[in-house]
């Protein structure tokens, strides 16, 4: 039969059972569909974070206090350790070849008030290289001072959002706000720049270094941000560091070092499994579109044995019946699929004309992904049914 | 052109075997109009699918057009069935869903003729069965006698030599059934061999050639 025919055959098929067939092209599709839409989630998400480090930097470097063997667990976000890294330790790696520029952080919740208002915000101490390590920009005003990690000066920057809360109206530039009992001169406003890396950066209040030790009464460091010269050779750099910091503490080199590309690549992996995950789970969706398609094929080979005998009397043999039934579910998973993928780029279109900020598409892969899994489903569900009809007797059959 | 030596064949029943078709022998000429007349059981149904190569003999041997068929796989009696015979059937066994003229077609269309050759051909064939004006109809829409007629144009579309019939008339009044008659000998008049299984004796007297199987054995009149 020529394939024109065999379309032609089929398509009359489809339209003496439309029920049938909806049930299976709404079932096919959906299952098309969740897998292309969860797929594109789970990427978007990953390009997100990709997109969201890749604005620290290629050459940044992040030093925690605490080794992952002392603190035990995975990477140390709040390990403890029995010597502090401080601003000594800061000022000594920065000296290191290779070092453009270090950031020192220390951070604490504290309220903020003005006048009657006040908020409970992240409190940054650091200087105004983690400005810069961070790619943020002061809106008004001006930056930390340049002996942010040496001098205990009340200055403040505001994220753009607490400025608005705290000071509506007015100006808050050279306006004194109150942190934990202590009295600050805003100095400075930054850009709104929404989130990043989960800190919410228009809610944050970032304080000279020096100053953060006194309000949070500690001289322990959060961590550092190393900035790297763009010659630097990362990994002697990194030696360079464990090794300062070695013969500081005692031989002890209690500190871990993370790069940019180790954060990105664990978060990369990270991703990729939660996609390939989600994207497994909803092809469960075509397995059981795969299932209804053979019970419902093995129910129209009962319904046609009468056919499939008297197209066998008049020269149809096994090859061409198996092929008609599974060139069905062929046709029907490739029409449902096509339609899958239609809706889900649709959704993606819309989700990514209702979120601008989040880099939401469907990758072609997914595409691809989606349509081979329905057609292979299509293809091993069918051949079971295609060949109970190929082996109908058209002796018993055409009886009467 | 046909020819039938020694052949049985067995079905099981029960825990035995049923003899259904005893040392057939039988010689069927080009042009030959055969009845094959009988009791309910007697094996005229079983020999009729062996002639049209639906079923299998499992003894002796059955020479079609100078081939011989006991050692044919399926899809070779497939090839000799599409090329040397047409089917009548009791019941018409036309697809619903398909119009008078895409059942008509439907063997061309396995055999994968070209459309223009299928359309001429299948338009020739509906107007020797009269029923031109009806070719885009469905098979609800016509009545037993010309559904019959679609099956004979059916079973005529691949010029086949042999013509096999069961119970052509059985669901059919009687002046539809005598319409069918005159056609099927008009075609035999034609050349073409006809082989007719029937319960109807007025039927089965027309044929030049009579047979009687009576449980499975042959009789020739």
């Amino acid at each position: 039969m020529k394939t024109t025919d065999l379309l032609s055959f089929n398509l009359q098929l489809f339209g003496r059972h439309r029920w049938r067939t909806s049930v299976l092209i709404f079932c096919i599709s959906l299952g098309v569909l969740s897998v292309v839409l969860l797929v594109s989630l789970g990427e978007s998400a990953r390009r997100y974070v990709e997109q969201e480090f890749s604005m620290l930097g290629s050459n940044l470097l992040i030093v925690l206090p605490g080794k992952k063997q002392t603190s035990g667990g995975s990477v140390p976000f709040y390990g403890t350790t029995t010597r502090d890294l401080t601003l000594a330790d800061a000022a000594y790696i920065e000296s290191l070849p290779g070092v453009k520029r270090v950031a020192p952080i220390i951070a604490g919740t504290a309220q903020v008030s003005f006048m009657n208002r006040s908020r409970d915000v992240m409190v940054i101490g650091s200087t105004n290289d983690f400005i810069l390590a961070r790619n943020m920009e002061v809106a008004s005003g001006t930056g930390l001072p340049e002996d942010a990690a040496k001098i205990h000066r009340q200055v403040a920057i505001l994220g753009a959002s607490l400025a608005g809360e705290l000071f509506a109206h007015q100006q808050p530039l050279g306006q004194m706000v109150s942190l934990d009992g202590y009295r600050f001169r805003v100095a400075g406003v930054l850009q709104d720049q929404g989130e990043s890396l989960g800190l919410d950066l228009g809610n944050m209040l970032i304080i000279p270094v020096k100053a953060g030790e006194a309000v949070f009464n500690t001289q322990a460091l959060f961590r550092l941000l190393i900035d790297l010269n763009d010659m630097a050779d990362e990994q002697q750099t990194i030696d360079a560091i464990y090794a300062l910091v070695k013969e500081r503490h005692q031989g002890e080199e209690d500190i871990t070092i993370i790069t940019q590309q180790s954060v990105m690549s664990a978060f990369n992996n990270i991703m990729y499994t939660l996609t390939a995950v989600v994207g497994l789970l909803a092809a469960i969706s075509l397995l059981v579109a795969g299932i209804l398609i053979m019970n419902l094929s093995l129910v129209s080979v009962q319904q046609r044995r009468q056919e499939i005998g008297l197209l066998k009397a008049i020269g149809a043999n096994r090859k061409l019946i198996v092929w008609l039934f599974v060139a069905e579910s062929l046709m029907l998973v490739t029409a449902a699929s096509l339609i899958g993928l239609a809706v889900a780029q649709s959704l993606v279109f819309l989700l990514a004309k209702q979120f601008p900020a989040y880099p939401i598409a469907a990758p072609l892969w997914a595409h691809s992904a989606a349509l081979v899994v329905a057609i292979l489903t299509a293809l091993i569900f069918s051949f079971l049914p295609a060949r109970q009809a190929a082996s109908v007797s058209p002796v018993e059959v055409l009886r009467g | 052109m046909i020819q039938l030596e020694n052949v049985n064949k067995y079905y099981p029943s029960g825990a035995g075997m049923l003899h259904v078709l005893k040392d057939i022998q039988l010689s069927i000429r080009q042009g030959d109009y055969l009845s094959i007349m009988g009791p309910s059981g007697s094996g005229k149904s079983t020999l009729l699918n062996m002639l049209g190569l639906l079923d299998t003999i499992d003894e002796g041997e059955y020479t079609l057009e100078g081939n011989p068929t006991s050692q044919l796989n399926e899809e070779q009696r497939a090839s000799l069935r599409a090329k040397y015979i047409g089917f009548i059937f009791q019941s018409f066994q036309l697809i619903d869903r398909l119009t008078a003229f895409e059942n008509i077609a439907l063997p061309m269309v396995l055999a994968e003729v070209p459309p223009k050759d299928r359309n001429e051909r299948v338009n020739e064939l509906l107007a020797r069965v009269g029923l031109s004006e009806r070719a885009h109809h469905k098979p609800g829409q016509l009545s037993g006698g010309q559904l019959q007629r679609v099956a004979i144009a059916r079973a005529l579309v691949m010029k086949p030599t042999i013509i096999l019939a069961d119970e052509p008339t059985g669901n059919l009044d009687q002046q539809s059934g005598n319409d069918i008659v005159t056609l099927l000998e008009d075609l035999n008049a034609q050349g073409i061999t006809l082989v007719v299984v029937t319960h109807d004796q007025a039927l089965g007297a027309r044929a030049n050639r009579k047979i009687t199987m009576v449980d499975g054995v042959l009789s020739q009149r």
